[in-house]
């Protein structure tokens, strides 16, 4: 309650980053995946965590989410550290399929409001009758497109503090591309911010408020979308293309 | 939080037990009106159905159970399972009871297809058979009434009977933990490269401490009552016989917390999903 408060009020909170990273380093045995990154997220943004396969793009979506601990370094979510807490304020979509296949859609429905309390019920069965999937369909028999799709609509039909998108434009058609961007688009509040790791560019640029791009572990270039175009007289996908030349 | 996730854990495991349950009490009913029309062929057929059907409610058990946390923690569905916001003991709990309950469950199946066979193949009825079992219950009641004799009988008897529960209990979450811990153990970082054979190795791993553990305790245990003679041959039976089953369910509630702590620990702290 207070929370809101401030927020409307344009206090403390809105001011304070919805997400903080400092100095994370992680490795897989003698693998370093990230060294030293660092930026901050303030509310009301969409970002684009960008670079190559292997990266390290998943793995510090990973770490925010508190799947996996860091070996050195801070995250602050909203000013908490990763915990039960902050899982309860961030919205994840994984590159995986997480859906049991015994469920029906009505059972991962209310498994969301069962253990989320800013799922909102009736924005997923919006969503889920603008794409003609019944709530009694089962998850066992669902393509994985469908399955995708389905995912992105229980992540996005929460109302969280900050949305963890891990390649949701991965692995489905450019016609099922744009339904998931107007989806996350649709559902985006002020309040909130959304990181979205990609390695598909030019489809969602537009999008874009701020970018990360990242590579061997390492944040290369932090900045403002129209800033860096200014800057470098290219677009996000010319510029990636050139950072990220093989 | 635990009553949200076992309703999910407990419904998933249901979808594959119940319609087995089904097949075997409805296979087992088939089999006893063959029996009673004394139709050779129907006997035959129907008996080998049974066992084999046994074997596999065994076996499911152990697979579901052995899948059900591996695919819901340490797989793919892990990434819902391991975010949401609920701590690491709801997680390891609720699976443990739910497994818990399929085994009693499968037990409790078991023995009604046991009666079932055996009102069929004895000239006895249904009420014959009962009988006999409330009369059987009784006498052992009086009898261990006779032998105590005292005025606390019936609470050292009902202390017993909840000892005997606890220790029943606490044996099937160590065989459930034992398997729990060996999966997590796949997800330390020498291991992950081959998480099923890791699994696996783990667990043969992890039973020789255990073994050690449990041979260590009871011969310490033998060693002690040697040095102790007298004070335990001072003890009234009862007694006697209450710290024995005291001691059984406190060595397995240890060895529970040993397989649960390490299981905790891994994932709250060195979880690594694919």
């Amino acid at each position: 309650m207070n929370d809101t408060m401030d927020m409307i009020q344009g206090g403390s909170v809105s001011q304070k980053a919805v997400l903080q990273v400092n100095s994370l380093c992680k490795s897989y045995g003698n693998h370093p995946v990230l060294e030293g990154v660092g930026f901050t997220i303030p509310r009301g943004r969409i970002v684009g965590l960008l670079g190559p396969n292997g990266c390290g793009k998943s793995t510090l979506m990973k770490l925010i989410s508190g799947l996996t601990q860091p070996d050195s370094g801070e995250i602050l979510i909203d000013g908490v550290l990763p915990s039960k807490q902050t899982k309860s304020m961030i919205s994840y979509l994984p590159e995986r399929t997480y859906l049991n296949d015994w469920m029906k859609i009505k059972d991962i429905l209310n498994l969301f409001s069962d253990f989320y309390a800013d799922f909102d019920l009736e924005r997923a069965k919006a969503m889920l009758s603008d794409l003609n999937i019944s709530a009694d369909s089962k998850l066992k028999t669902m393509s994985k497109g469908t399955k995708e799709k389905v995912q992105l609509i229980l992540v996005m039909s929460r109302r969280a503090h900050l949305y963890l998108l891990d390649e949701p434009i991965g692995g489905v058609d450019p016609a099922a591309r744009e339904y998931i961007l107007n989806t996350i688009l649709k559902n985006f509040e002020e309040t909130s911010s959304i990181l979205i790791s990609t390695h598909l560019i030019q489809d969602v640029e537009t999008i874009f408020d701020q970018v990360l791009f990242l590579n061997h572990g390492k944040i290369v270039i932090n900045g403002e979308v129209d800033e860096i175009r200014s800057t470098y007289g290219k677009s996000i996908d010319g510029l990636f293309r050139e950072v990220f030349k093989c | 939080m635990l009553r949200k996730m076992l309703k999910y854990d407990i419904k998933a495991m249901a979808q594959t037990f119940l319609p087995f349950y089904a097949v075997i009490l409805i296979m087992s009913v088939l089999n006893s009106i063959f029996i009673n029309f004394d139709w050779l062929y129907g006997i035959v057929g129907g008996s080998t159905i049974l066992v084999g059907l046994f074997i596999a409610l065994g076996v499911t058990t152990l697979v579901l159970i052995v899948t059900q946390f591996y695919k819901n923690v340490l797989g793919d569905q892990g990434y819902l399972t391991n975010t949401l916001p609920v701590s690491v003991d709801t997680i390891i709990c609720s699976k443990l009871i739910s497994a818990a309950l399929w085994i009693c469950l499968s037990g409790i199946v078991a023995m009604i297809v046991g009666f079932i066979l055996l009102c069929s193949v004895s000239p006895l009825t249904f009420s014959d058979v009962w009988q006999a079992a409330s009369s059987l219950f009784g006498q052992i009641f009086d009898a261990i009434f006779a032998v105590l004799g005292g005025e606390f009988q019936i609470l050292f008897v009902l202390l017993w009977i909840l000892l005997m529960v606890l220790i029943v209990l606490a044996a099937i979450a160590n065989d459930i933990l034992h398997f729990y811990c060996a999966m997590s153990c796949s997800q330390l970082r020498p291991f992950s490269k081959n998480r099923i054979a890791a699994s696996f190795i783990a667990y043969i791993i992890i039973n020789i401490p255990l073994s050690v553990l449990t041979g260590l305790v009871f011969s310490c245990m033998a060693l002690v009552s040697d040095r102790f003679q007298n004070f335990f041959a001072g003890l009234a039976p009862e007694t006697l016989f209450t710290v024995a089953l005291f001691t059984v369910a406190a060595i397995f509630v240890a060895m529970d917390i040993l397989l649960y702590l390490p299981t905790r620990y891994i994932l709250k702290n060195k979880l690594n999903l694919e």
